[in-house]
């Protein structure tokens, strides 16, 4: 990614040498070291990152705080082994933006441009900045609730927020801001122990996964659908599809490193699902009280958790939070930087510095302080916005997933690589399960009394 | 069939600006697909990918106006 498009800083040899081709050159040389030499687990270490950061990133505030009001709605049960049904549906669509960046060495945004024209892709564009703006937005929400429980100002929490974001000014290399991500990122097991210290029944929570019972009580109704339809839109999101192959490419990942891409987002997956599971089992105690949850923010969460799972559990429920906040800020920023840069053929790379593309840094940071901007703004619907950012994400899904299964089976970009009859029709069930969802949330919606 | 040149080590102390073959080497494919991806021209749409393609467009925009029926219906 954006490999020639970047000003030459010197010549030597006829080749162009910058800064991005050193840091990509450097990066690629570890990786055909560790291969040579066999040293397996160092050729992981090398070459996971994507997978791992776009799922825990998705794992980000209103996903946690949905997560959080299903468990306090219907407890353990039916949605624990739903969550990992939609993690398994994400884990599909993101294996193909692993073998489209690592084969095209492109961008998401770059390669809908190419093949599609403009047309579709200002209608890609025009999806990805929506839930993007609304998503950041809700990020911010998260950021200031969650530092809101231990007393830090709204103010000093957006800062915060923007000014971790602002940190990738520095990384000026891939390798360490997606490091740096990374160790933040994998906090989101931090739901781990609080579910811990719930004491759940560990019984009922294998159950749970074996059964998919109990099923809500009051069947699949408008206000179930919506939970289900948060849910689904918790894990599989355009800006994912985005995020991944950008990393993809600026990471440098060639078509010999493709199966490790894959280990990358499995383990993502795998990671994901037990942070997702553990916050649903830590929020189920308010479900076996009778606890009203359903206006609950993520500091009346941590609060009800007291009794539970004590002062310190409630403390990390909302440092989770803060957490889920600041990660998603920070990879959702970075997805809109490099659509942009794709789509307006600008440098776009974590690889340069700031002087080397400077419309990438700006429109990262830009997006980032316009949303925790209106995150101030007295007055501002953030209920609403946090309500449905998930759903909103879900129901731009089809045309998304449509036009990665088209590119997936470009046998001019894909080659070999292209998707099996298997993985199609994988693909295409995920396609239409998202569809589907989205129908019966409409109906729902249009006919109140709708039941399944 | 032309040697491959061996990478320096890891950690070495070598600025990679001073062994720009080796440069040429890592970077190989991902140049060669550059050149490529530049003479990718759009594919041909036929008119089931077309219709396809806008009738999930109308799908989105329904559903939005669908989700601002939603909110208005929480908020009253």
């Amino acid at each position: 990614m954006g490999l020639g498009r970047i000003q030459p800083d010197t010549t030597q040899s006829g080749m162009v040498q910058t800064k991005e081709i050193d840091a990509r050159a450097r990066d690629r040389r570890e990786v055909l070291a560790a291969r040579q030499a066999r040293r397996w687990g160092r050729l992981l270490w090398l070459l996971v990152g994507p997978g791992i950061l776009v799922m825990l990133g998705e794992n980000d505030a209103p996903s946690m705080l949905s997560y959080s009001a299903t468990g306090a709605r219907f407890g353990v049960g039916f949605f624990l082994p739903f969550v990992a049904l939609t993690f398994a549906m994400a884990f599909i669509a993101q294996e193909i933006t692993v073998r489209l960046g690592a084969v095209s060495k492109t961008g998401h945004a770059d390669l809908i441009y190419r093949r599609f024209g403009r047309l579709w892709g200002n209608f890609a564009m025009a999806d990805l900045l929506f839930t993007n703006v609304l998503t950041l937005i809700t990020e911010f929400v998260g950021i200031v609730a969650g530092a809101g429980y231990f007393g830090i100002p709204k103010l000093v929490a957006v800062a915060g927020g923007v000014g971790l974001v602002s940190l990738t000014l520095v990384a000026h290399r891939y390798w360490v801001w997606e490091r740096l991500t990374l160790a933040l990122a994998v906090s989101n097991l931090i739901f781990v122990p609080v579910a811990i210290l719930t004491h759940p029944h560990w019984g009922q929570v294998a159950s749970a996964f074996a059964t998919w019972g109990p099923l809500p009580s009051d069947g699949f109704g408008p206000s179930t659908l919506t939970i289900l339809l948060a849910d689904i839109g918790a894990t599989i999101t355009p800006w994912m599809l985005f995020f991944q192959q950008g990393a993809v490419s600026d990471k440098g990942l060639a078509t010999s490193d493709v199966l490790h891409g894959r280990i990358d987002t499995a383990l993502g997956a795998f990671l994901a699902t037990l942070a997702a599971s553990a916050c649903m089992i830590a929020a189920s105690p308010l479900f076996l009280h009778h606890m009203p949850s359903s206006q609950f923010g993520a500091a009346q969460f941590a609060q009800a958790l007291v009794p539970y799972a004590g002062r310190f559990g409630a403390a990390l429920f909302a440092l989770g939070i803060l957490e889920a906040g600041l990660v998603a800020a920070t990879t959702i920023s970075a997805s809109s930087a490099y659509a942009f840069g794709e789509v307006t053929r600008r440098a776009h790379s974590l690889n340069a510095s700031a002087s080397q593309a400077p419309s990438f840094y700006l429109v990262l940071i830009l997006v980032a302080a316009v949303a925790g901007s209106i995150v101030l703004i007295p007055g501002f619907p953030l209920e609403a916005v946090v309500l449905m950012v998930n759903i909103v994400a879900v129901l731009t899904m089809p045309p998304a997933v449509a036009f990665l299964l088209i590119l997936a089976n470009d046998r001019e970009i894909m080659g070999v690589y292209k998707s099996s009859v298997g993985l199609n029709a994988l693909g295409i069930g995920v396609g239409v399960f998202v569809a589907l969802a989205g129908i019966a949330y409409a109906i729902s919606v249009v006919m109140p009394g709708f039941r399944i | 069939m032309k040697k491959q040149p061996s990478p320096p080590a890891p950690g070495s102390d070598s600025s990679l600006g001073e062994q720009p073959e080796w440069i040429e080497t890592a970077l190989a494919e991902h140049w060669q697909t550059r050149a490529w991806l530049e003479k990718l021209e759009p594919m041909p749409m036929n008119l089931g990918l077309k219709s396809l393609m806008w009738m999930l467009r109308v799908y989105v925009l329904f559903m939005i106006t669908v989700v601002g029926i939603n909110v208005a219906q929480m908020w009253h």
